[in-house]
């Protein structure tokens, strides 16, 4: 094709200016010619057409896996956000329960009560002639494992009975 | 159809300038594509590791969670020690743009010298800590003041809730959370816990979007033997005391002797651990544990109980005192006052030093020695506290020839109070020595370790206990220590005198440590107490010292614990009534033996059957519920009915803690669903039948 092109002659441009074969200058008459050529029917090559198809819904596929990842990466990282949201909300309520356990403790001070009993109500504590146990000899004892304690420590003592004097 | 004439063809030379345009446009979009896989292929390629690297060095950051300090709970499970997180703030000096200023701003809110604050930024290179764990409100009013360059820190602090309560067996704890005294210090391993990690991803806004966490170990939470009611008992009256006799300081100890678990323990001077920075050296001393002072008449209970243990006297044996006077080794010792025979039960009751000299001259040194060394002196009794001295007791090889009779009257000998306590405990148990515990429980969440019971060993029989239960009662109705006498029970001990060694190394004659020791009620003790007063003045006896102080701790101290009350004095017009020659052992049933024309007092005054039963017994059983009303104008009414423990709901479901319930008789108010997280009263609380108890529950785990 190359040596072929070489071959032939090269068309001479005529500036665009010049005259038509030196004549006088003649104007151009544009025609237009209406071609109707909707009766021609293009051949649907099927091949082609499975392929562009196929094509179209890999480039679908790829695009909707692109979505999806992108949709679940930034549906992670909002929840990501809300965990992290929900972890200090978690911890602040937590710390918060200790701020009122603590105030709890430093209002239930045994000195804080016996001072408000004391001088904002006038009470005074009872002789221990106004006292009367409630509840009957056997709840009155001593704590019971307390006693059972003592009675496991006194038999690796070695001895059965203290014996009152 | 006519054609159109037009004068030029401009289309071809529009089309060709487009087509010149279109590749101009083409060829740079394709160099810049070019560019772009070029750079792309840089970026994810050749330096990714790199360019990952360091984006994950500033979006992730690994920080040092800091453990949870395990709380200490009293007996009763009451909170005296518990961690919150709080802000501390740091400044990074190279960001901060006129530091002056800063330092202007934050000095009066924090209550620092602004030019010190100023020195130490410039100073620092790039952090420094303005201040450590601030209060919210300096914290929030920072916020507002918005300055570059100053950031917050989140940190635990140590609170104590009771303030001075305990101040000595708690100690505290540093800014770096490490304990410095007290039990915060001796079982620092245990309740410090070990430091978690986290991972933290943050995006260029700083919001942090992803954690991993490394779980650190929380310290474990400790349950002590101490009672908070009793502990504040025996420190008001311990404060009362030494203020009273412008001491130098005191010390009382509250013991369970079945056990040796120590109720309380009272020092004074005192502080308040949550400023122990501003509080005096001395009133950081545990006096229980390091006062270290001869212990005088109280430690004859050692020597009298090895002569009766050693059957070497009998207790109506009569002594001769020599009218007050004895020379030992050319050293004339005196009695407080002359006597001349006395039984050896006497001899204590007297406090006849005499009389205990002799006695001790009976046993030898070597065998008083091994006594003393069998009650716990000259040694640590190992209590969980730092900080405890051993006492000074030298072996018999060093004795002079004085030593064992001072040493049998309490002199040239150095105890703490917490021997001299352990072994008076020994005494009042019948006989068995308890090492004193402070901590009874270590818990992490649902795991327990419950301390075991320490078997005690036995240092004197049952007998021997028995009769210096007598001897040591007798010292309370007749003898030196009738200061003690408690209304409505019975009580034994002793009191002690001891002169002070002062800084030229001889006795001196100004300062005194009075003391006294005993326990209540004598047939079954409850608690044996110790007060000790340091330099009163004023008064120098433990007779008129120390023992009233006991009485002002006993006698709330076994009413609050419910202990039945042993003497009738609680009921003098009843006694006024009594026929001579009732045992006391029928005070029940006296109603039989009262004349006629006192049913009034008869119902007032039975032990078992007050004036007010009946009305109570018809409240109860018409309302069915117990009676919460006073029974009679001055009498207090105390619920003594048996109490329950609360068990650890926390995980069960609503059904499981509903049996639990009402297995155990208590009402229970139930609130959400799930599993249970929450309830009240806590966990381990002893309460009444029929208490109401509240659990919450949720379906996230806390």
């Amino acid at each position: 094709m190359a040596t072929a092109a070489a071959t032939l002659p090269k068309p001479r441009r005529r500036p665009a200016n010049a005259l038509a074969g030196g004549r006088a200058r003649f104007p151009e008459i544009y025609f237009v010619k209406q071609i109707d050529n909707s009766r021609l029917v293009r051949e649907v090559d099927q091949e082609k057409r499975r392929e562009c198809f196929r094509l179209l819904r890999l480039g679908i596929l790829v695009f909707l896996s692109v979505l999806l990842f992108s949709w679940q990466h930034l549906q992670c990282v909002r929840a990501g956000y809300e965990i992290e949201e929900l972890k200090a909300q978690c911890a602040a309520a937590q710390e918060w329960n200790r701020q009122l356990r603590l105030e709890q403790a430093a209002l239930a001070d045994p000195q804080r009560i016996d001072t408000l009993a004391r001088k904002d109500l006038g009470m005074v504590s009872p002789s221990p002639r106004q006292v009367i146990q409630w509840g009957g000899a056997e709840a009155a004892s001593p704590p019971q494992p307390e006693s059972a304690e003592f009675a496991r420590n006194f038999a690796a003592g070695g001895e059965a009975n203290l014996g009152e004097p | 159809m006519a054609p159109r004439i037009s004068q030029a063809r401009p289309q071809k030379t529009g089309r060709s300038r487009a087509t010149n345009r279109d590749l101009w446009l083409g060829g740079l979009l394709l160099f810049w594509m070019a560019g772009l896989v070029v750079q792309l292929y840089h970026l994810q390629i050749i330096d990714y590791a790199d360019l990952l690297a360091r984006a994950q060095r500033q979006q992730r950051h690994m920080m040092e969670v800091a453990p949870k300090r395990g709380e200490i709970f009293d007996r009763q499970m009451n909170p005296l020690a518990m961690s919150l997180a709080v802000d501390s703030v740091f400044a990074v000096s190279s960001e901060i743009p006129d530091s002056k200023m800063v330092c202007d701003l934050l000095g009066p809110v924090l209550g620092l010298d602004a030019n010190d604050l100023l020195g130490r930024i410039i100073n620092s290179h790039s952090f420094c800590w303005v201040k450590r764990k601030i209060t919210p409100e300096e914290a929030n009013r920072i916020r507002d003041l918005n300055l570059k360059g100053i950031y917050f820190q989140r940190e635990s602090k140590r609170f104590y809730p009771k303030g001075d309560l305990a101040a000595h067996i708690l100690g505290y704890v540093g800014l770096d959370d490490e304990g410095l005294a007290g039990l915060e210090y001796g079982m620092d391993s245990l309740i410090r816990g070990s430091p978690g990690r986290v991972l933290l991803a943050t995006d260029a806004r700083r919001r942090s979007f992803q954690s991993t966490e490394w779980a650190g170990k929380p310290g474990k939470n400790l349950v002590l033997t101490l009672d908070e009611k009793i502990q504040y008992i025996a420190e008001k009256a311990l404060a009362d005391a030494v203020e009273r006799w412008k001491a130098a300081g005191g010390v009382a100890i509250v013991q369970n002797p079945n056990t040796g678990e120590i109720l309380a323990m009272a020092s004074q001077p005192t502080y308040d651990p949550n400023g122990f920075a501003k509080a005096p050296p001395e009133t950081l001393q545990n006096r229980g544990l390091s006062l270290i002072y001869e212990p005088g008449s109280t430690f004859k209970l050692v020597t009298i109980s090895a002569v009766l243990e050693e059957k070497l006297a009998v207790p109506d044996e009569v002594i001769d005192c020599q009218q007050g006077s004895i020379v030992l080794a050319g050293h004339v010792i005196h009695d407080h006052k002359p006597f001349a025979g006395l039984t050896l039960r006497d001899v204590v009751v007297n406090s006849s030093n005499v009389g205990t000299i002799k006695l001790g001259l009976r046993l030898g040194e070597q065998r008083l020695y091994q006594y003393i060394r069998s009650f716990g002196f000259g040694e640590k009794t190992d209590v969980e506290l730092p900080g405890e001295e051993r006492g000074l007791l030298k072996p018999p090889g060093h004795w002079s020839g004085i030593s064992l009779g001072e040493i049998s009257m309490g002199q040239e000998i150095g105890v703490t109070p917490i021997q001299l306590v352990t072994a008076y405990s020994a005494v009042a148990n019948g006989g068995v020595l308890f090492e004193p515990r402070l901590v009874h429980d270590l818990f992490l969440g649902q795991a327990h370790d419950t301390l075991p019971p320490v078997p005690g060993h036995r240092v004197i029989s049952g007998r021997t206990a028995g009769l210096m239960k007598e001897i040591l009662s007798a010292v309370v109705e007749r003898g030196t220590g009738q200061a003690a006498q408690l209304a409505g029970y019975s009580s034994a001990g002793k009191t002690g005198t001891a002169q002070k060694i002062n800084s030229s190394g001889a006795y001196s004659k100004s300062h005194y440590v009075a003391s006294f020791v005993g326990f209540a009620p004598v047939g079954k003790p409850a608690v044996t107490i110790l007060v000790a007063i340091d330099s009163p003045v004023g008064a120098i006896y433990g007779a008129e010292v120390a023992a009233p102080v006991f009485k002002s701790i006993a006698e709330p101290t076994l009413g609050y614990l419910n202990v039945p009350q042993d003497t009738p004095s609680r009921w003098p017009q009843l006694a006024s009534l009594i026929p001579a020659g009732i045992p006391r052992q029928k005070l029940g049933s006296l109603v039989e033996y009262l004349p006629k024309g006192s049913e009034h007092l008869q119902a007032a005054t039975s032990p078992l059957r007050p004036a007010s039963f009946s009305s109570i017994e018809s409240t109860r059983a018409s309302s069915g519920r117990e009676p919460e009303v006073m029974a009679a104008a001055d009498t207090v009414v105390i619920d003594n009915s048996p109490r329950v423990t609360i068990p650890d709901f926390s995980g069960l479901a609503a059904r499981r803690v509903a049996q639990e319930c009402q297995r155990l008789g208590l009402e229970l108010s139930l609130s959400g669903s799930g599993l249970a997280v929450e309830q009240n009263p806590p966990a381990h609380a002893q309460v009444p039948l029929g208490t109401r108890l509240v659990v919450r529950l949720s379906r996230f785990s806390q």
